[in-house]
């Protein structure tokens, strides 16, 4: 059993330094959130994320919206940001994302928001 | 010591390691904006590096009538990408027949198709379970091979409009376990045909694809329901008429990025699988997330 215990706790102390699928915490718009115009889309991680192999889509009712090359936030690479291109009316926008971890896994997934 | 086991106590206890076989843990699975978490009763369908370390069950009182513990950890290792191996053991306890050590368990698993769009993914494998792994057994006297199929369904390719339904999944598992001796001490060793499903609804997929869920505890929970159920369909003439048994198995899985914690209830569905509310739980562990660059990633063929 104490072996057991150890390789349990031997397993769980690689977890601080390791990374993992990287799945959305939260966003900015809030995924369902229903905000003002906004100046960029930055996605909150569970692990930090490579913005050279991740990517962010933003399309509403006038089609697809520009937005700019996908960096991660100073000092975070768990926060993935792109610059919206424009202005954006009022109506609900989808933004469809996918992201590779540092370690290469590979996730992905879409939300709505609204701009009122 | 040895465990002996008379023929008229084989059958139930056949049983009793049935039962205990769908207890095993079993992996996680990734399939476009879907997770499948590790489940309990059935195994998911896709293949990954995990350790289940412990599972416990406790039946108060099992197909045999007996009060039952059980502990038994797995271990899956991908060889390939999508191929893995998997070993499964552990000990059980059964109040008035004492401990005695289960059969070891192997397991070959190939997921064959992902279709990320729509969440859909499928594996096909093959457990061999070797009777009288050990002295002091409390398994079968022989071997037991199963052909499985386990497949998943997300519902995320849902309309919007039906947003609420889309963390939604199933998963799904049939199999068939083949004895490679027809009979034990006189005793018909019957062929069983088992399936089983789960529903579950996945909060750390509304968090991120529904509306965002301030609460860090809640988001990352998954409540399900696993339903298990086994049939012999051969060789079981002398062992009284076909009887379905299985179990129904809510309760609700905490999934963290490298971890979960699994809790469910186990009630029999009619009198031949036991009796009263049972309990299993399970930790288990991502290696594929906690040790990604050693051995967490498969053998052959990996990305980097």
């Amino acid at each position: 059993m104490n072996r057991l215990l150890f390789s349990f706790a031997a397993l769980t102390a690689f977890s601080a330094a390791a990374y993992a699928h990287a799945q959305l915490e939260s966003a900015s718009p809030p995924v369902g959130g229903t905000v003002e115009s906004p100046a960029q889309i930055s996605i909150t991680f569970s692990e930090g994320v490579e913005p050279k192999f991740s990517g962010v889509a933003v399309s509403g009712p006038g089609g697809a919206v520009p937005v700019g090359k996908p960096s991660v936030a100073p000092g975070d690479d768990k926060v993935l940001v792109v610059k919206v291109g424009k202005k954006l009316a009022p109506g609900t926008y989808t933004v469809k994302w996918h992201a590779v971890s540092v370690d290469t896994h590979h996730t992905q997934g879409d939300f709505d928001f609204t701009v009122k | 010591m040895s465990i002996r086991i008379s023929p008229a106590h084989a059958a139930p206890l056949a049983f009793v390691v049935a039962l205990l076989g769908v207890q095993h843990a079993f992996a996680h699975a990734v399939c476009g904006s879907r997770i499948f978490p590790a489940t309990l009763g059935i195994d998911d369908p896709g293949v990954g590096d995990e350790v289940a370390l412990p599972t416990v069950t406790y039946l108060p009182t099992n197909s045999g009538g007996s009060n039952e513990a059980d502990i038994s950890f797995s271990y899956t290792k991908t060889i390939f990408p999508n191929f893995g191996l998997s070993v499964s053991d552990g000990a059980t306890f059964i109040n008035g027949q004492g401990w005695g050590r289960d059969d070891l368990q192997l397991n070959a698993k190939y997921n064959f198709f992902c279709i990320p769009e729509v969440e859909f993914m499928g594996s096909v494998g093959v457990t061999a379970d070797l009777g009288k792994t050990y002295t002091n057994y409390m398994g079968n006297d022989f071997n037991t091979y199963s052909p499985t199929l386990d497949v998943g369904l997300g519902f995320g390719s849902l309309p919007k409009s039906l947003n609420f339904l889309r963390p939604l999944a199933i998963t799904a598992e049939a199999s068939e376990d083949v004895p490679d001796q027809n009979y034990t001490n006189g005793v018909q060793n019957s062929y069983n045909f088992n399936w089983g499903f789960t529903i579950q609804y996945s909060l750390p997929y509304f968090n991120a694809n529904v509306t965002e869920i301030d609460n860090e505890f809640f988001r990352r929970l998954i409540p399900i329901t696993e339903f298990t159920f086994s049939r012999p369909v051969a060789n079981f003439s002398t062992l009284g008429p076909a009887i379905t048994t299985g179990t129904v198995q809510p309760g609700v899985i905490y999934a963290a990025s490298t971890w979960q914690f699994a809790l469910e209830a186990v009630l029999p569905i009619n009198s031949a699988s036991g009796r009263g509310v049972g309990v299993v739980g399970e930790l288990h562990l991502y290696l594929d997330d906690l040790m990604p660059a050693t051995l967490g990633r498969p053998i052959f063929g990996a990305n980097k």
